[in-house]
């Protein structure tokens, strides 16, 4: 009863490279906005792609206009338009764009194979009952499939290759009635069935012309006459065995890549194409329930040279326009070594998503305004725009002399709270070496306070023993001094009163 | 003639006695009562305030207790300060260490930047500033910034001869004399030129300045050699 039930979509992208192209250009024209470089593909103008024989696979609505028409030679084509432009078919590129779709897909469907024709085949059956109707689980598939952009066909069948004949030729129909499904299926062209080569050119020869006169003839004669190869075939076509599949798994790691449309010298004009890259991010750690705090972006340039940069987040991000500032930031400061070709983004840290710790009540700030950058938020963005370095908070080491005991450490980390009582006295700054005063210096200073003396353990290397006096100098400013036992006539400054 | 008076009291031509009152809309107590009274309440709250002096001289003393005031849940944002902060000063001040943050920022566009983002952020209270110039558009956003994340910012400023007038809420010059600190106002909102003030040091660091020794002073400190 269950194998009765088997259902599966095909979708077939006849284009997947062209509209890479189309769609890359509306990102970085519509966000960039600038004029275009001389080697720049014009996609208005006719358009092909060309595999490896010399024939056309993929064409623009212009090169459509103007009389091409797929599986055409290059001699001919080119003789019909003049001006076309030439793009070689890359199919390492394809399966790679098709493997992206999968993933995206995999959200709303369990069973997923990719195809080497540039075709998806999913498994519907065991996901009508969670989404309670076909028509609503082809819903969610469809807005999925619009948002990623691609043309596409499709078709459904009880046996994947059915699927996927009714697919290519461009049925697009969504339906689950057997009887519907085969009838489309006999008025099938044999040269459109995708028989292997020999068994056309015998069948053809023999006069059938439609998959319909093929399978009105017992199989077991068929086989008898044409052998393994049309058992297979009809098996297939039958659903008599299952169909061996590989359905894809979630991808571990995220990482991007993105070809440029062209060579990009500032690094402004590659805020378009990160944004693309960050939407894939974002949907990647929103299926996740994810928050990533550090990125990887790598700049790839002519000649095998690269820049890398660094992208942190203190509080972690997940959304696309959080990550574009932090990156816009960081990128102003960059200074490009080259024109960059291809934009790379791995994700290097995250972790599991928890509430937002912005505070909505917040206690400070009046009614109906919400805080616009929490603690964390806001310590990335200094950070990312003055460096790492440049954003420290002070700490305390458990040291007597001053210059040991205070230093910075990272930023807005809590410290290990030191035992015992603080001094009473102590400046707000400290400088740093200590400054020696001369001997008319020291005749104009008028002592306030001291002395309090310091002495550093005997145990280290060099014992100290200082004794400490605040004092106000000629021009009134208020200095921390101390001398050392061991040459008491000279001063040092080692802080100022402020 | 009423006509005519309303239209120049809505373009603000017309400053009434009873402004003075307050000045300001809220107002921080500086917790001096001298002080207090001088400013007519305290520091203008959610504002930019401008302290000029040469430094050293108890600038951030005055201020000291307002930013006690503010509590210890939000930052406190020091940029460019002139030298190392004293981690064992800021203890005594009752403020968590990892609460505060240095900035160090060597071009003046990248401090106001800063100094901006903090102010408007509504995660810091209170921001600290040294800087040597600023002009009437950076002074306006400052403002802004602080008014829309209901923050503070001090802005520490060597004393220069030349004035350039900027609508400060208000803006103070420190001078050290031997009696105390005066404190003269160079602008405030809604304010008029008064009298300086001088602070006595005793009040500013009560910590080692005993009002009934500051006459009896010493000349140097004692240098013989201790054993």
């Amino acid at each position: 009863m269950s194998e009765r039930m088997e259902f599966w979509l095909y979708l077939y992208f006849p284009q997947l490279q062209l509209d890479k192209l189309l769609l890359l250009q509306n990102t970085t024209t519509a966000l960039s906005g600038q004029n275009k470089s001389n080697n720049y593909l014009n996609l208005t103008a006719p358009l092909a792609i060309v595999g490896a024989d010399h024939q056309l696979l993929q064409l623009n609505s212009a090169a459509r206009q103007a009389g091409l028409t797929l599986g055409m030679g290059l001699a001919s084509a080119a003789s019909l338009c003049h001006q076309l432009q030439l793009v070689p078919h890359q199919a390492e590129q394809e399966q790679q764009q098709l493997q992206q779709l999968a993933q995206l897909l995999y959200q709303y469907c369990g069973d997923i194979a990719l195809q080497a024709d540039s075709g998806l085949v999913l498994k519907l059956s065991p996901m009508l009952a969670l989404y309670g109707g076909a028509m609503q689980f082809w819903q969610q598939i469809q807005q999925v499939l619009q948002q990623a952009g691609y043309q596409y066909h499709f078709a459904t069948a009880q046996q994947p290759l059915v699927a996927r004949l009714l697919a290519q030729q461009g049925w697009d129909q969504f339906l689950l009635q057997k009887d519907k499904i085969q009838q489309q299926l006999k008025a099938l062209p044999l040269q459109q069935a995708q028989l292997p080569e020999k068994l056309l050119e015998q069948l053809q020869r023999l006069g059938l012309a439609q998959l319909d006169d093929l399978l009105k003839i017992p199989q077991a004669e068929l086989v008898r006459r044409f052998g393994i190869e049309m058992l297979q075939y009809l098996q297939q076509l039958t659903g008599a065995k299952p169909a061996l599949l590989q359905f894809i798994q979630p991808v571990e790691q995220f990482e991007q890549q993105l070809e440029l449309l062209y060579e990009m010298e500032r690094s402004d004009q590659l805020l378009g194409p990160l944004k693309h890259l960050f939407g894939l991010l974002q949907l990647y750690l929103q299926q996740r329930e994810q928050l990533a705090y550090q990125l990887e972006l790598s700049l790839l340039q002519r000649q095998d040279q690269q820049q890398q940069l660094q992208l942190h987040s203190a509080q972690g991000e997940y959304q696309s326009k959080d990550w574009l500032k932090i990156s816009e930031l960081q990128l102003e400061r960059l200074k490009l070594n080259k024109a960059v070709i291809q934009l790379k983004l791995s994700l290097r840290r995250a972790g599991p998503r928890y509430a937002q710790y912005k505070t909505l009540f917040a206690g400070h700030l009046g009614a109906g305004k919400a805080q616009l950058y929490s603690a964390l938020q806001l310590l990335s963005l200094l950070q990312a725009r003055l460096g790492k370095e440049q954003v420290k908070s002070p700490c305390l080491h458990n040291d007597l002399l001053p210059e040991q005991a205070s230093s910075y450490a990272s930023a807005l980390e809590p410290q290990a709270s030191i035992a015992g009582s603080l001094a009473a006295v102590r400046p707000a700054f400290l400088v740093e070496p200590p400054l020696a005063l001369d001997a008319e210096q020291q005749q104009q200073l008028q002592l306030h306070y001291g002395p309090e003396r310091l002495s550093s353990g005997w145990w280290q290397q060099q014992s100290q023993h200082r004794d400490y006096y605040v004092a106000q100098n000629s021009q009134g400013q208020w200095l921390w001094l101390y001398r050392d036992l061991q040459q008491p006539e000279q001063l040092y400054v080692q802080g100022y009163f402020s | 003639m009423n006509a005519l008076l309303q239209q120049l009291q809505n373009r603000q031509l017309i400053w009434q006695a009873s402004q003075t009152e307050a000045p300001y809309e809220h107002c921080q107590s500086t917790g001096f009562t001298a002080l207090d009274k001088f400013l007519g309440g305290g520091w203008p709250a959610h504002n930019v305030v401008e302290l000029q002096s040469h430094g050293a001289c108890a600038e951030l003393q005055l201020i000291q207790k307002a930013l006690a005031g503010s509590g210890s849940e939000l930052l406190q944002i020091w940029i460019n300060p002139p030298a190392s902060l004293c981690a064992e000063y800021l203890l005594q001040q009752k403020r968590p260490l990892h609460q505060v943050l240095q900035l160090n920022a060597p071009r003046s566009a990248d401090a106001l930047w800063a100094a901006e983002l903090c102010l408007k952020s509504g995660s810091c209270k209170d921001v600290l500033l040294w800087q040597n110039s600023l002009n009437l558009t950076q002074l306006k956003r400052l403002q802004l910034a602080a008014e829309q994340g209901q923050s503070q910012l001090y802005f520490f400023r060597p004393a220069q001869a030349e004035q350039q007038l900027l609508p400060w809420a208000l803006s103070l010059q420190l001078i050290p004399t031997p009696a105390g600190l005066q404190i003269r106002i160079l602008k405030r909102k809604g304010g008029w030129q008064q009298q300086e003030l001088v602070l006595p040091w005793a009040e500013l660091y009560p910590q080692f300045i005993k009002p009934e020794l500051q006459h009896e002073q010493h000349g140097r400190p004692p240098l013989s050699r201790v054993s």
